[in-house]
């Protein structure tokens, strides 16, 4: 038998009999330990701090890792289970166009946490120091009634619609660009086909090589669709979405958009179906169905199409820019790219602070 | 609850899989914690054990679900280190203690708390502790493990995890003078 009379507290802690009495309160432990106080209570400071040491030293081992994180990690989880199996299946998957392409997607989601609208999810100060890789997650909630504009860390931009939420990483990692979405966004991504971009969520997961694509997500819809404006993506349900997977029941696989094609993934039903889109389909995102072709347009009617379209705010010298018309056809642009065209067609400068959009100008002739 | 995931996991129930991965997630990356720092490099390698041992699946037979992740983890992040001598293991405790004097003046300003405080100091012991010793802690005090598991999952006898924990908590005591006045 042990003398615990001579141990430190924190060694009293570690002990399996006396850890067994605290945690779970175990019989044998519990008529021993209640004999020993009885027989040494001049240690009852010392059991005291014991209880305290295994709490404090339960919490301090807890790192700071948000739920979204593990959501995010998960979603990545489930997609790669997903690939797995379709490379079991041998089933070809298909060479992915370099075209852009517009997707719409609506989908069931859980419940949205209310928070801040821009979190930057901060490790304590010390790793933040210390870690050589630090990377941290960043998660911007659009409680506002608006459209509200994010860029990305690829310079894409993103559209998030009100009660939306999106988390991403401050830098993506190589060859593969990805995000989680609860929500609503529309997505114009910048182009590169060694770095396909994928959104997930949690029924639906979408992959796109193109350059523009607009995604919708909201809380409380039981169906997940996508529509696609331009280009072509691919859809494949998240392995955490099926609710069962019965024999007689077969999983839908990926399924492939083309240009003004929708897909409704049912949660109940396990089922993807597929329609054309019309034009007047989902009025609120009016972005997904906006041209961008200019004609002599003056140049403020053009920065407040854009300010619309991408629910942002761009400062620009108004008077100076009096005489400035834009002849364009823009169409699936990120905002970025659009703004850069727009101001080597007049001659002039963006800038970009803090998600802030200022145009520089001196006129044009 | 953990084990009839697995089973039906096992099966080919990949929504299984998922429940499981993320019932487990926390506990992988706090243990993988206590090895690097690195946050990225901690996600990247429990994707890449839980994306194993779902493709393996049918070969793995698993009696404690919680110790056959967290031993997968930590032999994939041992093969990782070897391969990987970019990544550097824990700090050494010079640069540890100006991060600690730094930290603490933050810290009182930001906190009253004296539980968070002793929580803090704790967690700030621990660091220094070497890996070995640190490693015993997580699973004691972390995932509540008994001694024989401990010696079962790092693969020792049962004398060595008492004598690495004696050590440990001996250590603990010299670093946490204020917590036992």
């Amino acid at each position: 038998m042990e003398n615990y009379r001579h141990f430190s507290p924190e060694r009293l802690a570690a002990d399996d009999s006396f850890r067994r009495w605290i945690i779970e309160s175990a019989h044998t432990d519990s008529l021993f330990w209640e004999k020993w106080l009885r027989e040494n209570p001049d240690k009852k400071e010392l059991v005291e701090k014991a209880v305290l040491f295994i709490h404090d030293a339960q919490v301090s081992l807890e790192h700071v890792l948000h739920e979204d994180e593990i959501r995010f990690e998960i979603a990545k989880l489930s997609a790669s289970v997903q690939q797995s199996k379709l490379k079991k299946k041998a089933v070809s998957i298909p060479l992915w166009c370099k075209f852009a392409a517009a997707i719409l997607l609506i989908l069931s989601l859980s419940n949205l946490n209310t928070g801040n609208e821009r979190y930057v999810l901060n490790e304590n100060l010390f790793s933040s120091i210390i870690g050589k890789n630090f990377n941290p997650v960043i998660i911007e909630t659009n409680l506002t009634s608006l459209p509200k504009l994010i860029l990305l860390p690829d310079q894409s931009s993103v559209v998030l619609q009100p009660k939306s939420k999106l988390t991403f990483p401050v830098r993506f990692q190589p060859g593969k660009r990805e995000i989680y979405l609860e929500g609503q966004a529309f997505f114009e991504i910048t182009k590169n086909p060694e770095s396909p971009f994928f959104v997930y969520t949690r029924s639906v997961s979408t992959k796109v090589l193109g350059t523009s694509f607009t995604v919708t997500a909201f809380p409380d819809q039981t169906n997940a669709t996508v529509t696609v404006k331009t280009g072509k993506v691919s859809v494949f349900p998240s392995a955490r979405a099926r609710i069962s997977s019965e024999e007689n029941n077969p999983i839908p696989n990926e399924t492939i958009l083309m240009p003004n094609q929708q897909v409704q993934f049912s949660n109940d039903e396990q089922l993807f179906t597929k329609n054309t889109i019309s034009e007047t389909g989902n009025p609120e995102l009016s972005i997904l169905h906006q041209s961008f072709s200019f004609k002599k347009t003056p140049i403020r009617e053009v920065f407040r199409l854009l300010e619309k379209s991408y629910g942002t705010h761009i400062e620009f010298p108004a008077e100076k820019m009096e005489n400035c018309y834009l002849t364009a056809s823009l169409s699936d642009e990120p905002l970025l790219e659009k703004l850069l065209l727009i101001c080597r067609t007049i001659g002039a400068e963006y800038q970009i602070s803090e998600q802030q959009i200022t145009i520089r100008s001196n006129g044009c002739n | 609850m953990l084990l009839e995931l697995w089973n039906r996991s096992r099966s080919g129930d990949d929504t299984a899989y998922c429940q499981l991965s993320e019932l487990l997630y926390r506990r992988l990356f706090n243990y993988a914690s206590t090895v690097t720092e690195d946050r990225e490099y901690i996600k990247d390698n429990i994707q890449d054990v839980l994306l194993h041992i779902w493709e393996k699946r049918e070969d793995i037979q698993i009696q404690y679900v919680t110790i056959y992740f967290i031993r997968a983890l930590r032999n994939q992040l041992f093969q990782a280190f070897r391969k990987n001598h970019r990544i550097t293991l824990m700090p050494d405790i010079g640069q540890l203690d100006d991060i600690t004097n730094d930290y603490s003046i933050e810290y009182e300003i930001t906190t009253h708390e004296q539980q968070a405080l002793n929580q803090e100091r704790i967690r700030l012991a621990i660091e220094k502790l070497p890996k070995r010793q640190k490693e015993v802690v997580f699973m004691k005090f972390y995932l509540g493990m008994e001694n024989a598991r401990i010696a079962e999952l790092i693969q020792v006898n049962r004398q060595s995890v008492a004598n690495l924990l004696f050590k440990a908590t001996s250590s603990l005591r010299i670093h946490l003078p204020a917590l036992w006045e």
